[in-house]
């Protein structure tokens, strides 16, 4: 038996086999049901459950997570949250955004500004095209301070640009080089054709996945296994539209960069419009970033942390079958 | 104690806790800015940038040229225009007719100019785009650089470093010809960007 789910996580992961026994012993209900072991293992061999241990009490375990893509996964937290925190830093320099290729002050098409009121009290105002908002405490004027993006939004907190723009850009290239690493491995390991590309039968059903969504019904059971369609489109939208866009956008801010490519300020419409797109892909990732971590907690945030730390991940069997 | 002030308690540790935690870290990025090791390694990447920037561009590309309807209505300094030493109000009383500008770094000839001098050189003008975080494009006359650097010559290699460099000998073939300088006798801006 030892050697069966030990070939089953071989697949997957080289050291896979203590890790195995430790955490079938740690838990009880994991008794392993000798009959299901070898079917399993030739159907889902290789794909994102590699072992499936079935447990008479009705739970399974599956191999979910392999350890590039955990190590990769991990390393994005701290670089994210770095790159957007820096970021905001290198907006507040000049907190407005623009079409086209000029910044032309009396027609940005978002402005963050401190504005102080006839009894001179100071207001934060955030228009966005041409609605007019109070964000005072948190957008434009903070803690006494005129600033677009509060203090604790900022890397660092206070306003020095040009150390902004130190971590902003050093970390783009620790994003990018994880980021390339993470496509060849998830090309080569076939993780984009069999996990995360949706199926069409993943696409016709997007209207039950959608309202299986609002009601927060989760799935169960085979189902639980591999992402639902919605995750499909939220995890390729992320990897292979938001990050190449913010990378390129980013990379159209360099003037160096744009008298070697001048087609990339063509096709983002200028280079206040590539600015822009960066902005609005930055907080594409927030939104990401808040669902992804909302689902987590949802639908058991112990059992999904594991899955991304040790790779394990248990399901409920369906009780109808 | 109930189920939900159980919850209740469990959410408020974890907001303490995730507040706290951010707060540390967020110190801890500050610490990490103000020390003096850690900003040297940030700016390691900047090396690569450059690096990695004169490899894929042409050595002949330029940036791009605007038309008189491109040019900004409004075009603000950067920083401040006027950088307050008595230095500089010298200069502008006499209007700039002392002031030099030294060409040096990796060229054959190192020269400085008078304005005067500098006025005399083939001028051309250009509208190009002025980037910052803001963006403008501004029309601009002056002696043309290439004037300029045609007098003094490159001589990519005159600098010992050049040689004992780690950079690999194919990134070397071209050697950097960005690495001459201009050094004017007076600094005309106190700092690149005010910084607070």
């Amino acid at each position: 038996m030892a050697s069966l789910i030990r070939e089953g996580t071989g697949t997957g992961q080289g050291h896979g086999g203590g890790q195995v026994s430790e955490l079938a012993m740690r838990s009880e209900p994991f008794v392993l049901e000798q009959q299901s072991v070898p079917d399993r293992l030739t159907v889902t061999q290789g794909s994102i459950s590699a072992a499936s241990p079935v447990s008479a009490s009705g739970t399974e375990r599956i191999y979910r997570h392999r350890l590039p893509i955990r190590i990769s996964h991990w390393l994005n937290v701290p670089f994210l949250i770095i790159l957007i925190m820096s970021g905001l830093q290198i907006f507040n320099a000049h907190p407005a955004l623009y079409w086209g290729d000029r910044s032309d002050r009396d027609q940005p098409l978002i402005s963050i500004r401190p504005i102080q009121t006839d009894n001179g009290e100071m207001r934060g105002i955030t228009t966005v095209l041409g609605y007019k908002f109070d964000t005072t405490g948190v957008l434009g004027y903070s803690n006494g301070k005129r600033r677009a993006f509060p203090e604790w939004a900022t890397i660092p907190s206070a306003k020095v640009l040009a150390m902004g723009r130190q971590w902003h850009l050093f970390f783009a290239w620790a994003l990018v080089i994880n980021g390339l690493f993470f496509t060849a491995y998830a090309l080569i390991s076939r993780h984009v054709t069999r996990d995360l590309a949706p199926t069409g039968k993943d696409l016709r059903d997007i209207g039950k996945a959608v309202k299986d969504h609002i009601v927060l019904r989760h799935p169960t059971g085979e189902e639980a296994k591999r992402y639902n369609v919605l995750q499909k489109l939220a995890y390729v939208g992320v990897l292979f539209v938001v990050a190449p866009l913010i990378v390129l956008t980013g990379l159209a801010m360099s003037p160096t960069i744009d008298t070697a490519f001048p087609w990339l300020l063509t096709i983002f419409g200028g280079r206040q419009a590539a600015r822009t797109i960066h902005f609005i892909a930055c907080f594409s990732f927030v939104g990401f970033i808040l669902i992804h971590v909302s689902q987590v907690i949802l639908t058991g945030f112990f059992n999904n942390m594991r899955s991304m730390v040790t790779g394990w991940f248990v399901v409920k069997r369906d009780t109808g079958r | 104690m109930d189920s939900h002030e159980r919850a209740m308690e469990r959410r408020q540790f974890l907001k303490g806790t995730l507040g706290a935690a951010s707060l540390v870290a967020l110190a801890g990025c500050d610490n990490l800015s103000q020390s003096s090791w850690f900003p040297s390694i940030l700016s390691k990447a900047e090396k690569l940038t450059e690096r990695a920037q004169r490899a894929i561009t042409p050595a002949n590309a330029l940036a791009k040229e605007y038309g008189e309807v491109d040019i900004s209505k409004v075009f603000p300094a950067n920083g401040n225009t006027d950088p307050g030493t008595g230095e500089y109000a010298e200069h502008v009383a006499q209007k700039f007719a002392n002031w030099t500008v030294m060409v040096g770094g990796l060229v054959q000839t190192p020269t400085s100019w008078t304005l005067a001098a500098l006025k005399e050189l083939p001028s051309r003008t250009q509208i190009t785009r002025h980037d910052c975080v803001e963006a403008g494009a501004q029309s601009a006359s002056g002696p043309a650089s290439r004037s300029v650097i045609s007098y003094v010559r490159f001589n990519p290699c005159r600098m010992p470093a050049m040689q004992s460099s780690i950079v690999p000998m194919w990134m070397k073939t071209g050697c950097p010809t960005t690495r001459a300088w201009l050094l004017p006798t007076v600094s005309t801006r106190k700092r690149f960007w005010p910084t607070s």
